[in-house]
């Protein structure tokens, strides 16, 4: 070990000019700060993190790793070949490792400040004392457990307790190796799983085990970074693509498995879990992302320079860490140097109110945020925590508003749902007495109707009128209610030309539109689409041609199939086969406004059962008009779909041939006319 | 220091050194703070000693001029200065007799035997050239001289030769002229004559070295034109990567696209260099220079390189760029490199002002340069005096979201509530109004015609919008209509109005918004045709408040209707000139050096440089030039990171607090086009409204309609600024109250007392 401690002369030495930047709440960012809005999406918010200043002359070659305890730095400096410790409070700076580390990757200290190196080059892992002496080696393990064939190549390490540690070593798809303090090996914790996608899925049950292995190796990814938080757990994140934070529990177990909304990266280079349990991610393109201890995203900020030398930006970043005052660090191994960044009045608001959440003082936490939402109004995360403290101190209904500005339906669900209880259990009385006076009113009537109709069947029958052109059509429209009730009898009167028109089966269509756009919107605030992102043209657009390529396919099929509809007959009972849906989703969408999310199947129940009657009675009425066996109908149904799927092909390709055949134009004009 | 890995020993023992003087530096600040009082944390991790801003650092030690040689030879001499040039390199050398300090156009010869031949002979050479060859290869050579072929010629008041680049096999004439305060060095481009056809110049770098210094062996920095103005101080190198290009009036982006958006996340703009000078100082207080760009300023820029980069000397260098390379994309994502056919008509020139004493500063030239500019007539005349300094509020009324049939216009703010505002402002104290009316036309700001006026009927009436300004229509207020003349959405005006790039696709910039990811830019005779309607508005709609015209400065590669960099210049001087003609108040939001004449009130000014690494310091050269002649307003505090440094720092700047408010609350109009306005509420303002501007003005007011002449830091966090109305103000940065200028400042306050002396 070297140490020495450094005067205030030379740590300014090491320092770059910019870190006389300092805090400057003022100096705005060289990069947008972006957090999740109560509009849905991630959009630019106010300034996080400011970046302060640079430790520019540390020596330092294509280091690979920080890890940050309290002021302490310990940077994994792989091109030296050592492991730097730099004291930022006691300006003091000393280095671990030289002569012995051959090609330090990872590094991590514990809360004794035994410092744990992950050395690469030598296939080695090491503990060392504070004073950085060697106190365990830790070295590939040759129980048979660990496997014949298994690489032993430190990469990553973290602390395990006891003096032991995780180990991620490079490219190991079977987990997380721990050892203990005596370098034994305990098992490997934690292994990915492989993410398979629909297609490998439906792979998996075609090929044999062998084409499998041939074809579509199923490895794991492995893991990136690796911390132990101070709540003893192990955080995880993996160096694939659009990877998030796993917290896993003392068996290895996610605990963030099945959540959505985690921030996800594409590369990740390094991960800090803060005392709070707040998770730091940088990855490699230098964009750093702040989650809170749920996993909820706080924000994300930074990026690439793109050879651009501004502070805040970087080249390739390798790590990431935060000390005790809220400072973050972050390593870049491209430039050699440490950035720091200091948060902003508002950024370290959210931090105290989510501590003070945490402790159960509510109403100061909700004070707290109340001043950030001032700076920050459209802030999701700050509307999402509002509603939490009211929900925590019972006040739902102020929950709910808040959960609802935040458009966080899974929480309003929760809110509304205690609310709803609480309402049942004030008024289950008065329900009761509805209920009751609804059932005797319900007699009543159909004993009032029983009456009439027997009094009626004494009397002599009316004479019958003959209808009007507009009594024709309003008998036509009404025949929606006979049409669900009465398929097969229908759709006989419109193949014989007694009931039903195109005209009352457009209007019938355009009434299901309606009914379609008031449920999509209206069906309460957990079930409905938000109206800025439902478009009225593109899901007429999409209807209109389901319902035109259904009637045209199947015109076509039943007459290669001697089918005995017309267009007309097939125009007009297609769309009044949704008869149902125009009869019963008015009544699902009122109801949807009165349900929580734990009563969601009810949704989908009823959607089940609309949608199997309505496909019953268009395949009744089929039968009717084409004069069809059931089978007969299969097979008509079925070349219809194939006829639809082929149409759609068709046309597809045919807008993309037409298009390229323009693109391949204007491309071979340009670059005629642009080359000399 | 930790083992190096770059440096050999004979740097390792010059880093000890360097060490060791930091040592005694920071052993010399402790002391000076000790003495300040005792309460400052002076570890350079502490926040309280490094305010960027106003940082003391080693202000101490004199620069050690160069000897002249026996090879120099005296060209022509005046009262003030003395020009001579060494005949056996071309090397030219200014003597200031003032301040008796030689100022050299290579690096002195000990100096560059440290560097390798290429960089030697750069860090020598009078010019230096990059140039593309046959291949379109960009390749550097730097002129060489001989005696027998660069007819020399030496005239009454300077000299003229022509220097030859081997390589490109290329040849270029330079006149110096000596002036009463400088001289000036003019490289015509009829007098450039390239033997190989293939070979096509690209840049000029001239007299890169000049000002240069190597590590930290001169006490002194260079100045930057970055933003508000940067410095860099010449201190040890450090491991940059690589030296900067910064252009004059900003990058066009008709020939180098920005980069898109991805989710919102990207690096913040740079800022313009809104000034086309630059300059240095050697020993604080005793030598400097200010170089102006007199000719080719819109093809010309700055290439900065910190000690560290390949070589340990800082160095800036003025450069001018006659050809670039740009990909010419085929439609798909597939393209080719080309190189620009026709040369830029640059006509390179630069004027150099020696300064002396206390002028040997960034302030010094600053004063300098607000005089050239003065004479010119490129400022406009000075402001008078208020009692009250204003307040700039820009009123933001309506905008397109997203809707169930398509978009529709929202509306957050009426003329009802902007009237409200006023008269809530007036009984906070506030007497001084700048109301400035953002998206008022039908559509509101991203659906509006380019060239209508016509209101946003939920917005108000016309009868309301007069109203409104005869209430503001008093001396030191104003209603302004905020209209773009010089961008649009689709959809905002015809493409044929649109400005086409070097490639063949509109120029456009990148727009974060949720209903369009790009905004494209008009045309000059489309400007043009916006500013003739204008005349014919009423009166209560002629002041205008101008975003995006007088900064970006792009060319048109449109078929037919081109338009260099110059001369969209020219055309938008003349455009703002027909403008003002039109109007009565005019706000330009940030505009570079050729539209300040144009202007009587500037907004969004910039408060920062772009952050490179290797910029200490931030200094406000901008505010100090238009001071006295241009009111200056902050970009919107509201959407800013806030804190009392931030008004501090309008203070220290003479810049005057400014907003962008709604009547409704931001997440009320989150789904508009417009998603950048996170927090906007007047009612939420109010009070911090009251606070600020009752703490600005108290300082500022008593220097309304002057120019600072002088700025100082005394010591860490403090700064002292001196006008030219016999006041002093002193801004206290620090946690702590300072004594400066005789007396107590609070901590974090900032005072205003007049003058010593």
């Amino acid at each position: 070990m070297k140490r020495r401690t450094l005067s205030r002369g030379l740590l300014t030495a090491l320092l770059f000019p910019a870190l006389c930047l300092g805090v400057l709440a003022d100096a705005g960012s060289t990069s947008y700060t972006v957090s999740p809005t109560i509009s849905g999406g991630m959009e630019i918010s106010p300034d996080a993190y400011l970046p302060v200043g640079v430790y520019g002359s540390l020596g330092l070659d294509n280091a690979q790793d920080l890890y940050v305890a309290g002021h302490t730095l310990y940077i994994a400096d792989s091109g030296n070949a050592r492991v730097v410790v730099l004291d930022t409070e006691k300006e003091t700076v000393f280095t671990v490792g030289e002569g012995l580390l051959q090609d330090p990757r990872g590094v991590a200290a514990d809360e004794e400040g035994r410092i744990y190196v992950a050395d690469r080059g030598a296939g080695l892992a090491y503990r060392f004392s504070p004073t950085g002496e060697v106190e365990q080696v830790f070295e590939r393990p040759q129980t048979p457990s660990f496997g014949k064939n298994t690489r032993f190549s430190p990469l990553k390490i973290a602390a395990a307790g006891s003096g032991g540690a995780y180990i991620i070593s490079e490219d190991s798809t079977t987990g997380v190796i721990h050892m203990d303090g005596t370098g034994e090996f305990l098992g490997f914790f934690a292994s990915n799983d492989v993410n398979k996608g629909l297609f490998e899925k439906l792979l998996d049950v075609v090929l044999t085990e062998d084409q499998l292995n041939r074809f579509l190796p199923s490895v794991p990814p492995s893991y990136g970074s690796i911390f132990t938080g101070s709540d003893g757990l192990v955080y995880t994140v993996n160096k694939q693509a659009g990877s998030t934070v796993q917290r896993h529990s003392l068996n290895g177990l996610d605990l963030f498995a099945g959540r959505s909304g985690l921030p996800a990266f594409d590369s990740a280079g390094d991960l800090f879990v803060a005392g709070d349990g707040r998770m730091l991610v940088v990855d490699n393109a230098g964009y750093i992302t702040v989650a809170d201890r749920d996993g909820h995203f706080l924000c994300r900020f930074g990026g690439s320079s793109n050879g651009a030398e501004r502070v805040g930006l970087f080249d390739l970043a390798t790590g990431i860490g935060e000390d005790g005052d809220g400072r973050l660090y972050v390593l870049d191994a491209q430039r050699n140097y440490i950035q720091i960044f200091e948060p902003t009045d508002v950024q370290r608001n959210i931090y105290t109110a989510l501590t003070l959440y945490s402790e159960g003082k509510y109403d100061e936490s909700r004070e707290v945020l109340e001043s950030v939402l001032m700076r920050n109004s459209t802030s999701y995360f700050v509307r999402l925590y509002m509603g939490q403290n009211y929900m925590q101190q019972g006040d739902y209904a102020r929950a709910i508003r808040e959960f609802r500005v935040a458009g966080a339906r899974e929480e309003y669900s929760e809110a509304y749902w205690e609310l709803r209880n609480l309402w049942l259990q004030d008024n289950m009385l008065y329900i009761l007495i509805a209920l009751l006076a609804l059932a005797v009113l319900a007699v009543a009537l159909r004993e009032g109707r029983r009456r009439r109709a027997k009094k009626a069947a004494a009397a002599p029958p009316p004479a019958p009128k003959a209808p009007g052109r507009a009594g024709r059509l309003g008998r036509d429209l009404l025949l929606v209610r006979r049409f669900a009730l009465h398929p097969i009898d229908t759709a006989y009167e419109v193949q014989a030309g007694r009931a039903g028109s195109v005209l009352s089966a457009t209007l019938v269509f355009a009434a299901f539109f309606v009914v379609f756009v008031v449920f999509q919107l209206a069906s309460g605030f957990l079930f409905s689409q938000k109206a800025e992102d439902f478009s009225l043209v593109s899901n007429f657009l999409f209807l209109a041609a389901a319902f035109g390529l259904f009637i045209l396919g199947n015109f076509f099929i039943s007459s290669i199939q001697d089918g005995k509809g017309t267009l007309r007959s097939i125009y007009i009972v297609t769309i009044y086969s949704f008869s149902p849906a125009i009869l019963l989703l008015p009544l699902l969408t009122l109801l949807l406004n009165a349900l929580t999310y734990n009563e969601r199947f009810i949704r989908q129940m009823a959607l089940l059962f609309l949608i199997a009657w309505v496909a019953c009675g268009l395949m009744a009425a089929l039968i009717q008009i084409h004069d069809y066996s059931f089978r007969k109908l299969v097979k008509n149904l079925l070349l219809t779909a194939f006829f639809m799927l082929v149409a759609i092909l068709v046309l597809s390709l045919a807008y993309l041939l037409v298009k390229q055949i323009f693109t391949f134009a204007g491309e071979i004009i340009t670059e005629v006319s642009l080359r000399d | 220091m930790i083992n190096g890995t770059k440096t050999g020993k004979r740097l390792l023992g010059a880093a000890a050194l360097l060490c060791a003087a930091a040592f005694l530096a920071g052993s010399a600040a402790l002391g000076e703070e000790g003495d300040g009082g005792g309460a400052a944390d002076s570890r350079p991790l502490s926040p309280q000693a490094s305010v960027d801003y106003t940082v003391k650092k080693d202000m101490e030690g004199t620069a050690e001029s160069e000897q002249l040689l026996d090879t120099d030879r005296l060209v022509c001499e005046n009262d003030r200065l003395a020009l001579y040039v060494d005949e056996e390199e071309f090397i030219v050398k200014v003597l200031d007799k003032q301040g008796d300090y030689l100022w050299s156009s290579g690096a002195a010869a000990n100096e560059a035997q440290s560097m390798t031949g290429t960089w030697r002979r750069f860090s020598r050479a009078f010019l230096t050239m990059d140039y593309f060859n046959a291949t379109g290869a960009s390749l550097r050579s730097s002129a060489r001289y001989s005696r027998e072929t660069a007819g020399l010629v030496y005239t009454e008041d300077g000299l003229a030769a022509t220097l030859r680049f081997q390589e490109p096999d290329a040849s270029v004439r330079v006149y110096i002229t000596l002036t009463d305060e400088g001289f000036t060095v003019r490289v015509p481009d009829d007098e450039m004559v390239f033997n190989k056809e293939d070979n096509r110049l690209a840049r000029l770098y001239v007299m890169p070295f000049l000002g240069s210094a190597y590590a930290d062996s001169i006490p002194g920095y260079f100045f930057i034109p970055d933003g508000c103005g940067a410095l860099m101080r010449f201190e040890e190198p450090k491991t940059y990567n690589s030296s900067t290009l910064l252009r004059v009036y900003g990058a066009d982006a008709s020939v180098q696209a920005p980069a898109a958006y991805r989710d919102g996340l990207a690096p913040t703009p740079v800022k313009n260099l809104l000034f086309p000078v630059y300059g240095a100082v050697h020993g604080y207080n005793q030598n400097g220079f200010l170089g102006t760009i007199t000719g080719g300023e819109t093809y010309a820029g700055f290439e900065i390189s910190p000690a560290g980069v390949k070589i340990d000397f800082h160095w800036m260098s003025p450069v001018f760029i006659y050809r670039e390379q740009y990909r010419q994309s085929t439609g798909s994502s597939e393209g080719f490199d080309v190189v620009q056919q026709t040369p830029n008509a640059v006509n390179a020139e630069v004027t150099y002002t020696l300064l002396s004493g206390e002028d040997a500063s960034y302030a010094g030239m600053a004063n300098a340069y607000r005089e050239q500019l003065a004479a010119q007539g490129a400022l406009p005349g000075r402001q008078e005096a208020l009692e009250h300094i204003p307040l700039y509020v820009q009123a933001f009324m309506a905008d397109q979201a997203a809707s169930l049939f398509g978009t529709s216009t929202r509306v957050f703010t009426t003329l009802e509530d902007a009237a409200d505002w006023a008269a809530r402002l007036r009984e906070a104290g506030i007497p001084n109004l700048l109301l400035s009316l953002h998206g008022f036309e039908k559509g509101g700001y991203s659906g509006g015609d380019a060239g209508s006026y016509a209101l946003e009927g939920r917005v108000g009436s016309e009868k309301e919008l007069e109203a409104l300004y005869n209430t503001l229509n008093v001396p030191g207020s104003g209603l302004l209509l905020s209209k773009e003349f010089s961008r649009a959405y689709e959809g905002q005006y015809r493409r044929s109005g649109f400005l086409y790039a070097i490639n063949r696709v509109f120029t456009s910039t990148p727009d974060t918004g949720n209903l369009f990811s790009s905004r494209y830019y008009l045309d000059a005779p489309t400007v043009s045709r916006l500013v003739d309607s204008y005349a014919g508005l009423p009166a209560y709609k002629r002041n205008a408040a101008l975003p995006g015209i007088g900064g970006a400065l792009y060319s048109n590669f449109k078929e037919g209707r081109e338009m260099t960099r110059a001369e969209m210049l020219a055309a938008t001087q003349e455009n703002l000139r027909a403008l003002r003609e039109a109007s009565g108040l005019v706000a330009l939001e940030a505009p570079s050096q050729y539209a300040l004449a144009f202007a009587d009130v500037v907004y969004n000014v910039d408060m920062q440089h772009s952050r490179y690494i290797f910029e200490t310091d931030a200094v406000p050269f901008a505010q100090m030039v238009t001071g006295g002649h241009i009111r200056s307003f902050a970009p919107w505090l509201n959407l800013g990171a806030g804190g009392n440094n931030a008004v501090l720092r309008l203070i220290d700047y003479n810049v005057y607090p400014a907003y962008l408010l709604t009547e409704a609350s931001s997440d009320e109009f989150v789904n508009c086009h417009t998603n950048t306005v996170y927090s906007s509420r007047f009612d939420d303002y109010l009070g911090e409204i009251r606070e600020v501007y009752a703490q600005v003005d108290a300082v500022l007011a008593q220097v309304s309609g002057a120019a600072a002449v002088g700025r100082s830091c005394p010591e860490d966090g403090v700064s002292v600024v001196r006008y030219d109305n016999g006041r002093t103000v002193l801004v206290n940065y620090n946690g702590y109250a300072v004594q400066a200028e005789g007396v107590t400042v609070p901590a974090g306050k900032a005072v205003c007392i007049a003058s010593a002396g």
